[in-house]
């Protein structure tokens, strides 16, 4: 009996169907293969990329700075950062009372931190790896880590004033660590590999790293001993005599070397927090004074460079003198007397260098002044330093020559005071002072940053001559008689000035100061020593004497200076 | 084409039984007898077909080498993929080794780093009973010179440990540090005697600078009086020879 309809009993038309039904579905696939492969291919794969590939900042090790024989005076070392996830902790107060002791914080702000839903908060930062063993031995659920670098001072506050302080994100605020950002940085780099489920890297998958650039490592000038001696100095000077501050200046006159730069009350670069801002900076560099009878040595120095005057030239020294419409005296009041060049020097007399002042002129004097680098930068580079003050030539009033030539109306930073005593300790020739040794690259390069070429200031007959003065100071006759140093020719100059105060707009107070040199027939150090506003003892020679002895003395012995036998001069001061 | 054509095909070798359909080969022509008409039809010319035997066999062969080399490069697959696992393994293991060696080697570095610190250093040095040095004396090793001005230095021995001599050990052997059981000292040193001299002439000197001291409480102020004592002691041959002396009116 013949079938209606699709005869599907047929096998010939079930063979049909099923391949029509299995062409479509074939179709259907090959289509989305198509359209998946072909089409958004690339797409999809990128996306799948982006999925597993992990990129990890590699962060750069920051340099270090180093003292003049490459001890570290700051260093990064690893550290840990403290994180938890609230939504993880189940009994915040638990947790926070086994935590508080490790961590030395209290109890409750760690409960409070612990306390809430969110995912990723910081505990505490810059642990060392031995707090994050004994914490993670604990097996606390929700509190995890993560690696990070600290910021080290082993010296504590050795030389802090010069090698400065970082912030809590390890980038620096003052000092060194400010002013060499960028070298002790370096440059982070960059890691990326495929992340499987697990979170481990999947070892046939894409992968690619460029190294971090470690920062470069300052070798500093500082000699750590030598600054250590005169930090203890200083701190114990102004603890004494009540000041407000005082500074001391080691260098070699040769090289512009500075081997120590101390000043008090300074901080511990591991803690800038614990001490008030501004004792925070480098006084040495910052601060400006006028240098009185210390820069009495410019002055004749220049009058002696000009053959105007030699140390046995005569002076009559009467007991005020007016200039200007106004009357100068001495810091003590005498007769008329006879002084010779060296007395003037030796006994810091003001009318004495007035008068032999005027033998060169203002001008003239003007000139020197600029060539011992008065009023300049020292060329340091250092942050926030001051270059002082001169009052150009031609807007000198007829009392500013007299002030001028004894040291007053003009300003000075400790390191520019130093250093016209290292020029006339270097034979004449002023060479630029250096903090920065130099710069050592990852690499291993050294790389010694330029320094301006020297400049020939007073001849060398002069600067011998002018040295022999120096040493009448520290001779019987002279302002500072216990600055001397037994087995040693020692010269050096007092000085007294008058300091002013910006609060009332006038002087009050003074700077006293002692800056000297040994041995002073072939100088090979220079110390100056600066106290501001002392309320116990006055006089540079009485405050600073001291205190350069003791640190000169350490010097000598550190840097393995002997005495060179030769015997001290006699000058004859008056008659 | 029709059902019964085809039958015909399908038919075609059977051999020619009267009145039957059969099965069955034969060479030459035959006799199909189904249905109403029979007509000869030529039959194909069958010819022995040789055995399959040797293309089983290539096909066996081939089967075999196709299988081994692809269990070959899946077992070197695997073995790749393992060794890349193990060294991803190691490269972790040593990895974490290396924090920890780094880690211990900062915490010992940062020791040597406070205990050299001349703060530290100064510390010790004075706990040993040592003195900063008052003022430098060198020793020339070429001429066997003493330059500068040697004093002893300030200072109570007692706190110093003294140093042993070969003969002290053969008598004290096995004493720690020398400071228990110190044997007596030589007929000619006597430790309490210098002890006593020392402390004299630290007495005396700062006798002599307290009344040095007494006599100008403020040296500015004496100054002036020595201006008038003309100091003629000045010795040229010091090494000023670039002095000239040119008084000037």
């Amino acid at each position: 009996m013949p079938n209606r309809g699709l005869h599907l009993a047929d096998p010939r038309k079930r063979g049909t169907i099923l391949l029509l039904v299995t062409a479509v579905a074939l179709t259907i696939f090959a289509g989305r293969l198509v359209e998946l492969q072909a089409v958004r291919g690339e797409t999809l794969a990128g996306e799948a990329m982006d999925q597993r590939l992990r990129v990890l900042e590699l962060p750069a090790q920051r340099g270090a700075i180093l003292d003049g024989a490459g001890e570290p005076l700051a260093v990064t070392v690893e550290a840990r950062n403290l994180t938890a996830d609230q939504t993880m902790v189940t009994d915040p107060a638990a947790v926070a009372a086994q935590l508080a002791p490790i961590l030395g914080s209290d109890t409750d702000v760690l409960t409070a931190r612990l306390t809430g839903d969110r995912r990723f908060i910081y505990l505490a930062k810059a642990l060392t790896p031995e707090t994050w063993d004994r914490i993670s031995e604990l097996r606390l659920p929700g509190v995890f880590s993560e690696p990070a670098s600290r910021r080290v001072y082993p010296a504590g506050d050795l030389a802090a004033n010069v090698v400065g302080f970082v912030g809590d994100e390890g980038a620096g605020l003052g000092g060194m660590e400010y002013a060499y950002e960028e070298l002790l940085t370096g440059t982070p780099g960059e890691m990326s590999y495929e992340r499987g489920p697990g979170g481990g890297a999947i070892p046939t998958g894409a992968q690619s790293r460029t190294d971090a650039q470690p920062g470069t490592d300052i070798r500093l000038t500082i000699d750590r001993d030598i600054q250590y001696v005169a930090q203890a100095e200083i701190a114990k000077q102004v603890k004494k005599a009540r000041a407000d501050d005082g500074t001391i200046v080691v260098m070699d006159p040769h090289t512009g070397d500075i081997l120590a730069l101390a000043t008090a009350p300074t901080f511990d670069s591991n803690d800038p927090g614990a001490t008030d801002a501004k004792d925070l900076g480098n006084r040495a560099l910052t601060s400006v004074f006028e240098p009185g009878s210390t820069a009495k040595l410019m002055t004749l120095a220049a009058v002696v460079n000009e053959g105007k005057a030699n140390p046995y030239s005569w002076f009559k020294i009467p007991p005020v003198l007016m200039r200007g419409g106004e009357d100068f005296n001495d810091h003590t009041p005498h007769g008329t007397l006879n002084l010779t060049l060296a007395g003037i020097m030796a006994k810091s007399s003001n009318i004495g260098t007035i008068l032999a002042s005027e033998r060169i002129g203002g001008k003239k004097l003007a000139k020197y002044l600029k060539k011992f680098g008065m009023g300049e930068k020292t060329g340091l580079g250092f942050p926030g330093e001051a270059s002082g003050y001169v009052p150009p030539y031609d807007q000198w009033s007829p009392t500013s020559m007299p002030t001028i030539a004894f040291g007053q109306g003009f300003s000075v930073n400790a390191v520019q005071a130093a250093g016209v005593f290292a020029t006339i300790a270097n034979d004449g020739v002023r060479v630029q002072p250096r903090l920065v040794d130099a710069l050592v690259h990852d690499d291993g390069t050294v790389e010694t940053p330029d320094v301006a070429k020297p400049t020939r200031v007073v001849s060398p007959e002069a600067a011998s001559q002018v040295r022999a003065m120096l040493e009448a100071v520290v001779g019987p006759g002279g302002t500072a008689p216990n600055a001397g140093i037994p087995g040693y020719r020692v010269g050096g100059k007092t000085g007294t000035a008058q300091a002013f105060n910006a609060d009332c707009g006038c002087y009050r107070g003074v700077v006293a100061s002692f800056i000297g040199m040994a041995p002073v027939d072939d100088p090979d150090l220079v110390v100056g020593v600066f106290i501001n506003n002392p309320r116990v003892g006055r006089y540079g020679g009485q405050l600073g004497g001291p205190v350069f002895k003791r640190v000169m003395t350490y010097a000598l012995q550190a840097r393995q200076i002997p005495p060179t036998g030769a015997k001290a001069s006699r000058l004859p001061l008056g008659g | 084409m029709s059902s019964a054509a085809r039958k015909q095909q399908v038919d075609a070798p059977t051999p020619a039984v009267d009145g039957e359909a059969g099965v069955g080969n034969s060479a030459g022509t035959e006799y199909v007898t189904r249905g109403a008409r029979s007509h000869r039809i030529a039959r194909p010319h069958l010819r022995m077909v040789s055995p399959l035997r040797p293309e089983r066999a290539s096909r066996g062969v081939f089967a075999v080498v196709i299988t081994s080399v692809l269990s070959i490069g899946m077992l070197a697959i695997l073995l790749i993929n393992t060794s890349l696992a193990q060294g991803a393994f190691t490269i972790s293991e040593l990895k974490s080794e290396q924090t920890v060696l780094v880690q211990q080697e900062e915490a010992l570095a940062q020791v040597v780093a406070a205990v050299a610190a001349p703060e530290a250093l100064e510390q010790r040095a004075r706990d040993l009973g040592m003195v900063p040095s008052e003022n430098p004396v060198f020793l020339d090793l070429t001429t066997g010179k003493v330059r500068g001005k040697p004093k002893p230095a300030p200072g109570t021995r007692s706190t110093m440990p003294r140093l042993l001599t070969p003969a002290d050990a053969t008598a004290a052997e096995g004493v720690d540090n020398g400071l228990a059981g110190l044997p007596a000292a030589a007929a000619d040193q006597d430790p309490a005697a210098m002890d006593a001299a020392a402390a004299q002439a630290a007495k005396n000197e700062a006798k002599a600078s307290a009344a040095k001291k007494a006599k100008n409480p403020n040296a500015e102020n004496n100054l002036w009086e020595d201006a008038t004592v003309l100091d003629v002691t000045r010795d040229l041959a010091s090494g000023d020879a670039g002095l000239v002396a040119v008084p000037v009116p």
